[in-house]
């Protein structure tokens, strides 16, 4: 008891640095931009220091406005879809190239690795310019099959959706092929052997055992990647047209161009809630699809018992 | 018992099988009659372990052929050759029950729910686990998982039986029960088994028949006993029990017995039949420490060859003591398994004892 009590006291103490941290760099600020939401835009002749919002004005119109001006719920649900797009685009790419990983082994295993991480390793905007040169029309990739002659017009890989998805891919696919790459070398080889002794055949062995053991690893890589495509902000102003601009761009052009900063942070906080929602809606189905049955299994186990007191 | 077993055979013929340049097994041949317990017996790297999967079809062989039951599957893949095979870590699935485990293999073969759900509780039954059936594998100790593992390869009543290692994780009591319980299930429902060991005290005393592999090829196929008192090479003698290995050469020939000089040690030899010793032949004489009777200087010499000698070292183990023994003007140490019995004294270290053993006793075996 005492011994808990004391290592308890250490877990606060190591944790410490963690929460002033978050508190101070995440929980304070975004409690700034609630409050900051709830406020008119400073008038011409308010005084000096109070240049973001006027503090005698508490009103909740910038959420109405938000709700109620078409143009905003356009950008949410374009952002919400283009999300979902470059979500999908990543996972199928992952997946298939963490088993890849997972499989290879020596040289070729640290090259691949290298490879996925490489992305990361570069400045985000130098990447994304990169790729603004390979896709452009008067890119490589177009450039190379005009004068090979395979097309007449350049085709459209640029400032559109396309390249919006392909550039978001390249920028979070590093993230769930990491998670599922340390989901796959915790499984047991054997598994797969296992089940085609059995009698399953190799894919139907393969979806028994390793698919079924890193299906949380999907669903945990779906969901960061969801969140962070649903936040993208380079890709889309860099390969993109306004139309696939996303909340997070038009939060920056209500503060910054049009200093409209309280509905600039109302933004914010509706596209904070809003993902916040989604992902407690997810799991909440997943609590009803995954966990239910598992529960049920369990209740009606026996007691306890074992050969190794 | 609805779980009935057609026990089938299994014929190996030239089969050989290399990973690149190196040779895991080469040329075998080998044929395990229905309703055998075979052993195959080997350090590591001797290609048990190769041998046991090209059966299961886990590898395709370099060259050979492998029959199971007169059907030739030498090309059929893993999940048409209806076997059971149980895995060193028993790799049974964490995200499923202990029932699910053991209800796979009827589920890939599209049985029944209702046969399923009587299958899978007799299988439990006949590995003593009924009870836990809902647990997950983490929550069962290692011999449950083990029984697991069994029922989970039994429960199709497959006509052959692979089990790799499946004792080695287990601790020394547990390891001893089991050895036992498997033997008796086997015997029971008579399904042909294949097990591979390198541990030679578990085939000898589970076998039907022990296959000892040496650098890929087979050393020796015999029953435990034939293995144990008429081991057929050096290799074999040395790896079934503890053995005392002595490398001479004749020195003499009178009539057709020779003179053999073995480390200070002299022995006289008839060599095998249709083989002549000459001076200057190479032999190989092994020894069992079990073999060799140790007693005081002052006590009466029993029977057989004897030899004097100085103890060096003495392990105690409980039914029986290890003596290291150095024999005069010897070179190597002597083993000595002395059985411990009641109102008998160890003997200590330092002390000067007679060595004796019957002539019957010595296996040997002159080069060619």
């Amino acid at each position: 008891m005492n011994e808990q009590g004391q290592s308890s006291k250490w877990v606060w103490v190591l944790l410490a640095p963690v929460l002033l941290f978050l508190t101070g760099f995440f929980v304070i600020p975004v409690a700034w931009l609630v409050r900051l939401s709830l406020f008119d835009r400073p008038g011409s002749n308010s005084p000096q220091g109070s240049r973001f919002y006027d503090p005698d004005t508490f009103t909740l119109n910038h959420y109405g406005t938000l709700l109620s001006d078409s143009y905003y719920l356009r950008v949410l649900g374009g952002t919400f879809f283009q999300a979902v797009f470059i979500t999908v685009s990543v996972m199928v790419l992952a997946y298939p190239c963490a088993m890849l990983i997972h499989r290879s082994s020596g040289r070729f295993k640290s090259l691949a690795t290298l490879i996925v991480l490489l992305p990361k390793m570069t400045n985000l905007l130098v990447l994304t310019y990169g790729l603004l040169v390979l896709f452009s029309n008067s890119g490589l990739i177009n450039q190379t099959l005009l004068t090979l002659g395979i097309i007449r017009e350049p085709l459209p890989m640029f400032a559109n959706t396309f390249a919006v998805v392909m550039a978001e891919t390249v920028l979070l696919a590093p993230y769930p092929v990491l998670l599922l790459v340390s989901l796959f070398e915790g499984l047991d080889p054997n598994l797969e052997q296992a089940a085609r002794g059995m009698g399953a055949s190799p894919i139907r062995a393969f979806y028994e055992t390793t698919f079924k053991l890193t299906f949380s690893g999907v669903l945990a890589g779906t969901g960061i990647t969801f969140v962070w495509a649903f936040g993208a902000y380079v890709g889309p102003v860099v390969m993109g047209n306004p139309n696939n601009y996303t909340t997070a761009v038009e939060v920056f052009e209500l503060t910054f161009s049009q200093n409209n900063w309280p509905l600039g942070a109302a933004l914010a906080v509706s596209n904070v809630l809003f993902v916040v929602g989604l992902l407690v809606l997810t799991g909440l189905l997943r609590w009803v699809w995954l966990e239910r049955p598992a529960r049920k299994l369990k209740i009606r186990t026996g007691r306890v018992v074992s050969d190794n007191p | 018992m609805s779980l009935s077993y057609s026990g089938q055979s299994v014929r190996l013929a030239a089969v050989s099988k290399n990973f690149g340049g190196t040779v895991a097994v080469k040329d075998l041949s080998l044929q395990v009659e229905p309703g055998e317990f075979l052993f195959l017996l080997g350090p590591s790297g001797s290609g048990k372990t190769t041998l046991l999967r090209l059966i299961g079809g886990y590898e395709l062989p370099s060259g050979g052929t492998i029959e199971i039951g007169g059907q030739n599957v030498t090309r059929l893949p893993v999940h048409r050759r209806n076997i059971g095979m149980v895995f060193q870590n028993y790799a049974l699935f964490p995200h499923m029950t202990v029932d699910q485990n053991v209800a796979f293999g009827l589920k890939m073969r599209h049985v029944s729910d209702k046969e399923i759900k009587s299958k899978v509780a007799e299988a439990l039954e006949l590995v003593e686990l009924d009870g836990l059936a809902g647990r997950y594998p983490s929550q069962l100790s290692g011999g449950q998982q083990q029984r697991v593992a069994l029922a989970r390869a039994i429960v199709y009543q497959p006509g052959l039986l692979l089990l790799d290692e499946p004792l080695a994780n287990l601790d020394r009591r547990l390891r001893d029960n089991m050895r036992f319980e498997l033997k008796r299930l086997q015997q029971l429902i008579g399904i042909t088994t294949i097990m591979v060991t390198h541990d030679q005290e578990e085939s000898l005393s589970m076998a039907d028949r022990i296959a000892v592999m040496h650098q890929g090829h087979l050393e020796q196929v015999g029953t435990p006993s034939e293995t144990y008192t008429n081991p057929r090479s050096t290799f074999v003698a040395a790896f079934i029990g503890e053995m005392n290995v002595l490398r001479g050469k004749v020195v003499a020939v009178t009539g057709n017995i020779a003179h053999v000089q073995a480390d200070n040690l002299e022995f006289n030899l008839q060599p095998p039949p249709g083989q002549a010793a000459i001076p200057g032949q190479e032999v190989v004489i092994c020894l069992r420490a079990e073999r060799i009777r140790l007693s005081g200087t002052a006590a009466p010499l029993s029977e057989g060859s004897k030899v004097a000698g100085t103890i060096e070292f003495v392990t105690f183990m409980g039914a029986s003591t290890l003596y290291l023994v150095r024999s005069e003007n010897s070179l190597n140490l002597l083993k000595i398994n002395e059985p411990n019995a009641a109102g008998r004294p160890l003997h200590s270290k330092g002390e000067r004892v007679n060595l004796s053993w019957m002539p019957e006793s010595l296996i040997y075996y002159f080069q060619e």
